[in-house]
């Protein structure tokens, strides 16, 4: 049975396509690859007017999960949630595109989407161990980018924890996924046992606060996670946070060099829409003595980096042609640095630059603020 | 006929980049923001083939294709008209415009150049940085086109000082069967492209200054007299039933009653008074009229009268939420009707009860469309000579077909039930 909030809030469109602002169509440019037209899809599907094929699925699964939609329409439909209930939908009637299939698989072996061997995921940490605390309740969870792809995202953070004097634990091989690619497309299953495992080991550490260099990890365990717990009748009493929110409050006692850069801001969409946190990042660069420069897009308006949502891993060059013209934005700053605050997004962001002749240093802001510390 | 089918198929596939055969694709370009009711759904086709064209010699290729195989061309902007103009009611090819979304400036002569599938807000804000303005703008400028709004014709904002869209297009160039040319608007503007497709248009602009918006608290005399002696580009009157649902759905702080809104370029505004803060919470507001399907599903009936019978008028309508957008001579309405789950029949019936009351004060239906056709030669004063024209240009009448110029069995159907109500 499909959610009747999902039927319900689909009929509200209005059809003003004023969601036009949708990553996806503005790179494709069709109808089903809108919000508008994937609301008429469903409301087809629902009314039986249209049957299910390959296309429509593929269709329906172009999507970040940016939000933009949700931000801009004017019947407040909440879209986000809209499509990964329908994601959800589709998958329990065995609809699964083939490359979220794999990272399915890979996951169930590795407990990461990336399939690397779960005993590596902290060799970036191997000479790092004498910095954490075991009696820490605070917990630094790096996710499986940082662990994987953009190791100095997380190597950067533990140093900086250590240099301002926070003790903090890491869970080492025992920190799993956090389910954010599976919930994003509609794998709920999955998401739930990711949680499951996290949060054993996280009661087992005696853990009541949790940091953690993602957008996406934060957005699914600030959010997702109280959700889940919920429903499996668990107690969720972690403080959720992501690393600029800790910048934020201890930037004032970080003794800065004197820098001469400008930069600018990319907003990662979980970090930005679905969480609200817009300025943070911006008074933390802002402190640094870094002039910003925004895009044409920000804050709210932010243009999606392409990768999410499991686009960028089913539908790459998608997410490529997406990723270039956030990178063509940045470029118009002509900015020295392109900070973000989210591992997923400086990979992905890095590889659209690949491209272009002109260059921009695309960095994470805590790798920024290592690199600017008064040594 | 499969044969010719599959014919078709091959030279589409052959001539176009962007096009898409797909069942639900074509099924997603035949809506508009109109709910039929079942009864009138049954007639209605769907797109055969999508096309994208990319240069307005791709528009004539169009053409040439549709010629060949007798096949309809149906042009497409932002599809946020509800008048049934870009429903492929006999099917056929539609032709989505926005790919055409070229611009260019002629800042001596404060003209835009635009292609039709430019968005009216994106150029607004290119326009604005070099200190530049559109003249006027449809309230759904964020995603309603050039060319679409071109085709459908009608008021908008800047219209109390600027007039309607037609008077603020100096020149269209057109794609028919016999070519690309430029031509003079009046043959265009709101003929929803059934007497040529527009590829292109020059816009008058103004000198870019800031909007100054104020609100005032009174009743439609009033607001009246006090629009017609005011410099503002733009006037919308909300009354209280339409306040009502505002407060409700937007939790703005205002007060309760009728409000007149009136902008103004800040260099021309002569007026002192007026609430600036609700002034500016409106104005902020206008693109969005829709917030309303939050709360309920609604329709919107716009019927447009002389500024002299709108009290009259108003009076008849006083229990249901409405605004008015003014231009020089006119009123355009625009009447919420709250609608219980899906629209019906009645529905409609409810929409053609309001129109046939305007018409006892001189007004008229906003738009002719697919819906209205049978009552185009009473919108259109020189209806007569349009018809001649079409017959000239589009032989085989495969321009739009069932716009603006009656066809097949939904204007009558329609026009039945105008009859029937009373
Ligand atoms: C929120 C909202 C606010 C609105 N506010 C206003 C308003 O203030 N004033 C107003 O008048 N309307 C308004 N409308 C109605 C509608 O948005 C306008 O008529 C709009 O300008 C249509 O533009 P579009 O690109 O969506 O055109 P479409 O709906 O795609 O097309 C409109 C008509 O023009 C024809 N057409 C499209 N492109 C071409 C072309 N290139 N050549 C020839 N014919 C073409 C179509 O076949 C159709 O008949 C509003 C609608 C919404 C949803
Ligand atoms: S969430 Fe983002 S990508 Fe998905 S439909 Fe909305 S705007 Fe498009
Ligand atoms: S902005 Fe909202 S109401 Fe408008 S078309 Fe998109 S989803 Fe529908």
């Amino acid at each position: 049975m499909m959610d009747v909030e999902v039927i319900e809030n689909s009929n509200k469109c209005a059809r003003c396509n004023y969601c036009r602002v949708c990553p996806i169509y503005t790179v494709e440019g069709w109808e089903s690859a809108s919000p508008r037209g994937k609301l008429y899809t469903i409301k087809s599907l629902v009314n039986g007017e249209i049957d299910v094929d390959a296309r429509v699925v593929k269709e329906l699964f172009k999507c970040t999960t940016c939000g933009s939609c949700e931000v801009i329409c004017q019947v407040e439909i909440p879209l986000i949630n809209l499509w990964e209930n329908f994601r959800a939908h589709l998958n329990s009637k065995g609809y699964i595109l083939p490359v979220h299939k794999k990272l399915r698989e890979k996951t169930f072996r590795e407990w990461n989407p990336y399939g690397e061997s779960r005993e590596k995921r902290a060799d970036w940490f191997k000479d790092l161990k004498n910095l954490t605390s075991t009696n820490s309740d605070l917990l630094y969870f790096a996710g499986c980018t940082a662990s994987y792809r953009t190791l100095s995202i997380a190597r950067d953070t533990v140093e900086l924890f250590n240099k301002t004097g926070l003790d903090f634990n890491y869970a080492g091989v025992d920190e799993y996924c956090c389910g954010s690619p599976f919930l994003r497309t509609g794998q709920r299953d999955l998401a739930q046992k990711l949680f499951l495992k996290n949060y054993k080991k996280w009661k087992e550490m005696g853990i009541r606060r949790i940091v953690t260099s993602c957008a996406g990890c934060y957005r699914t365990i600030a959010k997702d996670y109280p959700k889940i717990a919920e429903k499996l009748d668990y107690d969720f009493d972690f403080e959720v946070l992501h690393t600029v929110q800790i910048l934020d409050e201890i930037v004032d006692e970080i003794d800065f060099e004197d820098v001469d850069v400008k930069a600018t801001y990319h907003d990662p969409c979980h970090l930005g829409r679905h969480m609200g946190v817009y300025e943070e990042p911006r008074r933390v660069i802002e402190k640094m003595g870094i002039e910003l420069i925004e895009m044409e897009k920000n804050r709210e308006n932010a243009f999606c980096c392409g990768a999410g949502g499991g686009v960028k891993s089913q539908f790459k060059e998608l997410a490529l042609a997406i990723g270039e013209l956030r990178v063509k934005e940045a470029l118009n700053t002509n900015a020295d640095y392109l900070i973000s605050c989210c591992p997923f997004c400086k990979l992905h962001i890095s590889q659209s630059l690949n491209n272009f002749d002109k260059n921009i240093n695309v960095l994470d802001i805590v790798e920024v603020v290592i690199r600017t510390l008064n040594k | 006929m499969e044969q010719l089918k599959n014919q078709f198929q091959l030279e589409v596939s052959k001539k176009f980049r962007r096009f898409d055969f797909h069942p639900v694709q074509r099924k997603l370009y035949s809506y508009d923001l109109s709910e039929p009711p079942k009864l009138l759904k049954r007639f209605l086709g769907i797109a055969d083939v999508v096309i994208q064209p990319e240069s307005k010699e791709e528009v004539y290729e169009i053409l040439k294709i549709a010629k060949k195989y007798r096949m309809p061309v149906i042009p497409r902007g932002s599809a946020t008209s509800a008048y049934g103009g870009v429903l492929p009611y006999k099917g056929g090819i539609v032709v989505d415009f926005t790919r055409l979304n070229d611009f260019e400036v002629d800042e001596d002569k404060k003209l835009l150049i635009s292609g039709a599938g430019v968005v009216w807000w994106d150029v607004q804000k290119e326009l604005v940085k070099r200190g530049l303005s559109l003249r006027v703008y449809p309230t759904s400028a964020p995603s309603s086109t050039v060319g679409g709004w071109i085709g459908q014709g009608g008021y908008g904002v800047g219209s109390l000082k600027y007039g309607s869209i037609a008077e603020n297009v100096e020149w269209v160039e057109v794609v028919d069967f016999n070519g690309i040319g430029v031509k003079e608007p009046s043959k265009f503007v709101g003929l929803e492209g059934t007497t040529g497709l527009i590829v292109s248009a020059a816009i008058k602009l103004k000198d870019y200054d800031d909007d100054r918006a104020l609100a005032f608290n009174v009743n439609i005399e009033d607001s009246i007299k006090l629009m017609s002696k005011s410099k503002a580009h733009t006037a919308f009157f909300y009354n209280d039933k339409y306040v009502e649902l505002l407060k409700e759905t937007r939790s703005l702080k205002i007060d309760d009653g009728n409000i007149l809104l009136l902008t103004f370029e800040s260099v021309s505004n002569t007026v002192s008074d007026g609430d600036e803060e609700v002034g500016e919470l409106l104005w902020q507001d206008r693109f969005y009229p829709f917030r309303m399907r939050k709360i309920s599903n609604l329709i919107c009936v716009e019927v447009v009268l002389p500024i002299q019978k709108l009290i009259d008028f108003s009076k008849k309508i006083e229990k249901l939420p409405f605004i008015v957008m003014f231009s020089k001579t006119d009123a355009l309405i625009l009447i919420l009707l709250t609608v219980q789950g899906e629209v019906k029949y009645s529905t409609w019936l409810q929409t053609m009860k309001l129109i046939k009351i305007a018409e006892k004060y001189n007004g008229k239906v906003y738009s002719p469309g697919l819906w209205f056709s049978y009552k185009s030669d009473k919108l259109l004063s020189n209806f007569e000579v349009l018809r001649s024209y079409k017959r000239e240009v589009d032989e085989y009448n495969l321009l739009n077909p069932g716009k603006i110029f009656p066809f097949g069995p939904i204007h009558r159907l329609i026009k039945l039930a105008d009859l029937v109500v009373r």
